[in-house]
């Protein structure tokens, strides 16, 4: 295991654009910022590599892209897929049991 | 600038082996990005020279973007992803598809030709030269051009060497024990069409010069492209 975290934070980056797509569309650049507000910079998720992940995604029928105009500029959203969801709901539920059970071991070792 | 630098993550997206679908939204959305955050660095009262730093720093070199995208074999070109397939079987069953096609339409050409060659001579020489070039065409001219193209569109690509060159020597066996014959004649029986495939130990001296020589007329563009690829590299260092 290394100890810089990327084996435990695997597949989070994947959780994390599936969740905030559940929402609403978004283009590349919208998600990259929103991932940075939100987690308030504790998550990165390098700009440039959100497409090759995206891209990822779509090959696997996760997200759907959608080119719109914006400005002169074509500009691609990407939209939740009916399996996106339920890869989300999956990842969702994988994630939660993993975090309530590093919280408790946290806990109880807080409490000796 | 930044332009030379998309063009650079084009090439380098292409030479990885990303399909051209991925690779052009690839460029556009990294460009788009690229803008987007050069307007807000701009909006933040950076100079335009501290903003496209800060830009480039945001997106990640090139390279690691090449290598992400490298990394998932989903977003690789089919070709890309089965070489042994694309640049040994293909060929085959291209050529042989061909074949089939333009014999299927030589044989079509005589039929409707019939009632025209029944009243007509031809000559000796005319039969020759005709047995001649369909033999050339169906056993060297279109097997070599065939095998050609694949090795081209391999090196293109950046295919493994020994792909298209297993391409060019399989193909080049397969041409060399197949045998056409194309007889014209006027009057009585206007033509006869034939094909078969084998190998004849009394032969096998000619089917292996054949062999050589369409495998040579297919290595020599592959060669030539080679050659030309490296001095555009040697150029540019």
């Amino acid at each position: 295991m290394t100890d810089n975290g990327s084996s435990l934070m695997a597949g989070v980056p994947e959780l994390v654009v599936l969740r905030l797509l559940a929402g609403r569309d978004m283009y590349g650049y919208e998600i990259a910022r929103a991932v940075k507000m939100l987690t308030r910079d504790a998550l990165s998720i390098g700009e440039g590599v959100l497409y090759p992940a995206l891209h990822g995604m779509e090959a696997r029928g996760l997200v759907r892209p959608k080119a719109r105009r914006a400005g002169g500029r074509l500009r691609i959203y990407y939209g939740l897929t009916a399996r996106g969801r339920a890869r989300l709901a999956r990842l969702t539920d994988a994630w939660r049991r993993m975090s309530d059970g590093v919280e408790s071991i946290l806990g109880s070792a807080h409490h000796e | 600038m930044s332009e030379g630098r998309f063009s650079e993550l084009r090439d380098g997206l292409l030479k990885a082996g990303i399909s051209r679908r991925n690779v052009r939204r690839a460029v556009l959305e990294v460009e788009d990005h690229f803008h987007q955050l050069l307007e807000a660095a701009s909006a933040r009262g950076l100079d335009e020279k501290s903003a496209r730093a800060h830009a480039f720093e945001a997106l990640g070199t090139n390279r690691l973007l090449i290598e992400r995208y490298a990394a998932r074999p989903e977003l690789r070109a089919w070709p890309n992803r089965w070489p042994a397939l694309w640049f040994t079987l293909v060929p085959l069953g291209s050529y042989l598809a061909v074949s089939a096609a333009a014999m299927a339409v030589l044989v079509a050409t005589v039929s409707l030709m019939s009632a025209h060659l029944h009243q007509t001579h031809i000559p000796s020489g005319v039969t020759l030269f005709m047995a001649l070039a369909v033999r050339v065409i169906f056993l060297g001219l279109l097997p070599a051009l065939i095998a050609a193209v694949f090795a081209v569109l391999a090196h293109r690509r950046r295919i493994a060497l020994r792909w298209p060159v297993a391409g060019i020597l399989l193909l080049s066996a397969l041409a060399s024990l197949i045998n056409v014959e194309f007889t014209l004649t006027g009057g009585a029986s206007p033509g006869q069409i034939g094909a078969g495939i084998g190998v004849s130990t009394g032969s096998l001296l000619s089917q292996s010069v054949r062999a050589l020589m369409v495998a040579g007329a297919a290595l020599t563009p592959l060669w030539i492209a080679m050659r030309r690829y490296k001095r555009t590299r040697a150029a540019l260092r």
